[in-house]
């Protein structure tokens, strides 16, 4: 028992891919709707060595995809703490900006392809802003939320020890809040890890990317590669949630 | 350094513009230098009130502060604070919590450090300066956040029920603590507390206010040389005095 | 029964389906049809065909050899839609005169393995350029327009009505038409399910006529079958008569075409190098 208990991690996946291999070799699923795990394997294999389009291997696409959405993340980053310090400091700002924001926020990256190619051309920079929008809103949300709940009386302390409004912005804002920007930071790569389909849909110049390597596989009708890619694509998703996790404990120690 | 305060009020009005609460009416008061008064009285009378308006953390309605004859406009380092719930920075060390006033200060980190090492060990907290606020207990918290205002030098000292949240052996450590720390640095101290015991114990004068709207209704002056025995039958007295005028202030509106 | 039909969205090529229903070829020939759906792109429509949602289905030659060769899709040609149809469009400012004059730029194609993927490759290699020597890049047709207006990519190929639509928006020109490319290339067939074909070979057949019909129409009556075009494509009256010189419908599915075809997606690991020896016969239409 105490051994599930403490394998549950893994056994359950497990549990999960076997069932489903047994449902495909059983012809349950066929094969054009449902890969079997094994086919899945395989396609990754085919991904990693030959790679899709031929020659352009796996660990290229995932090394560009990473690139991009480090970069529109950095940008999300650097626009949604500041003004979501702002935005939780000052409330004319935050009755201002409030309606405004949450308009925004429902719309779909995707749906903002058009336009993006209308702004920033094909390439790179409108990759870039469809992954921007993906990241920016849970970061900025999660700043203002995180300096609405700092405590006053840490601000009315730090007011009496001598500390002046930019002094108390970077000083006692920033690190109350930090607990809720990494929540905000987890969820907003998470997404803008999501988007990166869409995103490199408005034009790959380079030739990789995983979105990229999706819209092939699914344009020469491999299904195995396009489960592939997506099990790519959610390996590498959880790889950088852990990696955050471990940031994130790390900085917050004194929680 | 004399803190007068003439003819304070204050009074609070909600965001429709409609209702308002009268907090404070008309406090004058005087407070010497390096005197130590207890402010006691009912709740939600406005001791905190007159306390954050003495800080500068709040503005008053009407009526002036001087300290030292002057009014001064920034709230920071004219004087210290002292909150029961600590407010403590949680992602600072002890240490980097006692050096905070000293950073805003400029003063360079090898003098801070040694500046705030002093005060940890005389504290009593030796050992302890690179841990974080979650690892210490409420006693130890509240002589961080002592040590915290002290070390910038401050002549007045505000302290809002600074051991209200402590256990009652706690409690009286603090008190003794906090007596010798004053008997050195011979700070105005500014108390409020709910224990009488406290107020006794520490202090040259007690105040008491009146319910809301908050008036100085009570004075007593402490003449009991120290060491002040708790058992004491001129310790008796004073607590008597003060019991009978919450006793008094608590029937007026049954 | 119902037959279930499917064709692409905005696909001049696919004329012949939107006369036959505009003018009722089916109900005449006694076939019940319902139309499933206007599919975004080939891949789409032949996914429908693996979750076995079509029966019939209006497509390019290359995502119907692309499915069955990997197996997705059990479907057999039972006509040829269009042959030729596609065009290299350039910036209309570039001062190229050929294909030759692409080395180094930017050219999009709709889609890795498309028809237009193969005319490109073939143009290049007729004028001595290696695929590496220009940037290939992937766009949705609708999107190359705007692209080449704004100068982020230097040419694209595509199929009609986009060649003309660029050239009647003044944006770009036609630098080589794909009968220039490959004279006579099969471009949309008509596919069905295999299992349909073996249980209804008559619809199969009633199917031929229907398309036979449409064709020989929009070869009589041009104006009328612009305008059934302007209809299903939304592009204007001009553009779909200058696409309908570059077309030619009907025809069948000439096996060293396909054959052609088939071994480029060999080649370029499109498709398993290892598919059946009697692929062609069993996807190519009885004679």
């Amino acid at each position: 028992m105490n051994y599930l208990k403490k394998n549950s991690k893994l056994l359950f996946p497990l549990l999960l891919l076997v069932l489903w291999q047994i449902f495909s070799s059983s012809g349950y699923f066929p094969p054009q709707i449902l890969p079997s795990p094994l086919q899945i394997v395989t396609g990754i294999k085919e991904l990693l060595f030959a790679g899709l389009p031929p020659g352009n291997s796996l660990v290229l696409h995932c090394f560009e995809s990473l690139l991009r959405v480090s970069a529109g993340f950095a940008i999300a980053l650097i626009m949604g703490v500041p003004l979501g310090i702002m935005v939780g400091r000052f409330k004319l700002l935050r009755n201002m900006l409030t309606p405004v924001i949450e308009t925004i926020r429902p719309i779909p990256p995707l749906a903002w392809i058009p336009l993006a190619i209308l702004w920033f051309g094909i390439g790179f920079k409108s990759a870039l802003f469809i992954i921007f929008l993906g990241c920016f809103f849970p970061i900025l949300l999660s700043t203002i939320s995180g300096v609405l709940s700092v405590d006053t009386i840490l601000i009315d302390a730090a007011k009496t020890l001598g500390a002046t409004e930019k002094k108390i912005f970077l000083q006692i804002l920033i690190p109350a809040a930090t607990p809720s920007i990494f929540t905000g930071i987890r969820i907003g790569v998470g997404i803008g890890w999501m988007t990166l389909v869409a995103a490199e849909f408005t034009g790959v110049k380079s030739g990789y990317g995983l979105g990229y390597m999706i819209m092939v596989a699914r344009d020469i009708q491999r299904p195995d590669l396009v489960i592939g890619g997506m099990a790519a694509i959610g390996l590498m998703g959880y790889l950088l949630d852990a990696g955050l996790r471990m940031l994130e404990a790390r900085t917050l120690k004194w929680r | 350094m004399t803190l007068e305060l003439k003819n304070l009020c204050k009074t609070y009005t909600d965001e429709s513009g409609e209702n308002t609460v009268a907090a404070l009416s008309n406090i004058t008061l005087t407070v010497r230098a390096g005197e130590f008064l207890s402010v006691i009285g009912p709740s939600g009378c406005g001791k905190t009130t007159m306390l954050r308006i003495i800080a500068g953390l709040e503005q008053p309605t009407a009526g002036e502060v001087f300290i030292n004859g002057e009014q001064l406009a920034e709230p920071w380092s004219r004087v210290g604070f002292v909150f029961q719930e600590y407010a403590l920075f949680p992602w600072r060390t002890v240490s980097e919590n006692v050096e905070f006033g000293l950073e805003l200060k400029n003063i360079p980190k090898q003098e801070r450090r040694r500046m705030a090492l002093e005060y940890i060990n005389q504290f009593g907290m030796g050992g302890f300066e690179n841990k974080y606020p979650k690892e210490l207990s409420g006693g130890m918290k509240q002589r961080v956040a002592i040590a915290r205002t002290l070390i910038t030098n401050p002549s007045i000292i505000l302290m809002d029920e600074p051991f209200g949240s402590l256990d009652s052996q706690t409690r009286n450590a603090l008190q003794e603590f906090l007596r010798d720390v004053w008997q050195t640095s011979q700070k105005t101290i500014i108390f409020i507390t709910h224990n009488i015991d406290e107020a006794v114990f520490l202090s040259h004068r007690v105040i008491g206010f009146s319910r809301r709207p908050g008036t100085i209704k009570f004075s007593l002056d402490i003449d009991i040389p120290a060491p002040r025995d708790r058992t004491g039958s001129e310790f008796n007295q004073c607590r008597k005095q003060i019991l009978g005028f919450l006793q008094q202030e608590s029937m007026a509106d049954k | 029964m119902k037959i279930r039909l499917g064709y692409l969205q905005s696909d001049l090529h696919h004329l012949p389906a939107f006369v036959a229903i505009e003018k009722g070829y089916f109900q005449q020939e006694g076939l019940a049809v319902e139309v499933i759906g206007a599919f975004r792109a080939g891949p789409e429509l032949m996914s429908a065909f693996s979750a076995q949602a079509l029966d019939v289905g209006y497509v390019g030659l290359a995502p119907a050899i692309t499915a069955k060769a990997n197996s997705t899709a059990h479907i057999k040609c039972i006509a040829l839609v269009n042959t030729e149809g596609s065009a290299i469009v350039a910036g209309k400012e570039s001062s190229g005169k050929s294909v030759a004059d692409l080395k180094g730029k930017v050219v999009t194609i709709p889609g890795h393995a498309t028809m237009q993927d193969f005319l490109l490759r073939r143009a290049l290699k007729q004028q001595g350029i290696a695929v590496n020597e220009i940037k290939l890049l992937v766009l949705k047709p609708p999107e190359m327009i705007p692209a080449l207006s704004r100068k982020d990519i230097d040419a694209f190929i595509a199929w009609e009505p986009y060649p003309s639509k660029a050239v009647t928006e003044n944006a770009g020109r036609i630098l080589m038409t794909s009968h220039q490319i490959w004279a006579q290339h099969p471009c949309c067939v008509i596919v069905a399910d295999e299992e349909f074909c073996g249980k209804h070979p008559e619809m199969v057949q009633k199917l031929k006529s229907v398309h036979r019909r449409a064709v020989e129409f929009i070869n009589a009556n041009r104006p009328e079958a612009i305008a059934i075009g302007v209809n299903y494509t939304g592009m204007d009256g001009k553009t779909v008569a200058a696409a309908l010189g570059n077309i030619t419908y009907g025809g069948v599915p000439e096996r060293q075409y396909v054959a052609e075809y088939v071994d480029f997606l060999r080649e370029l690991r499109y498709i398993r190098p290892d598919i059946a020896k009697d692929f062609l016969m069993s996807i190519l239409p009885e004679q």
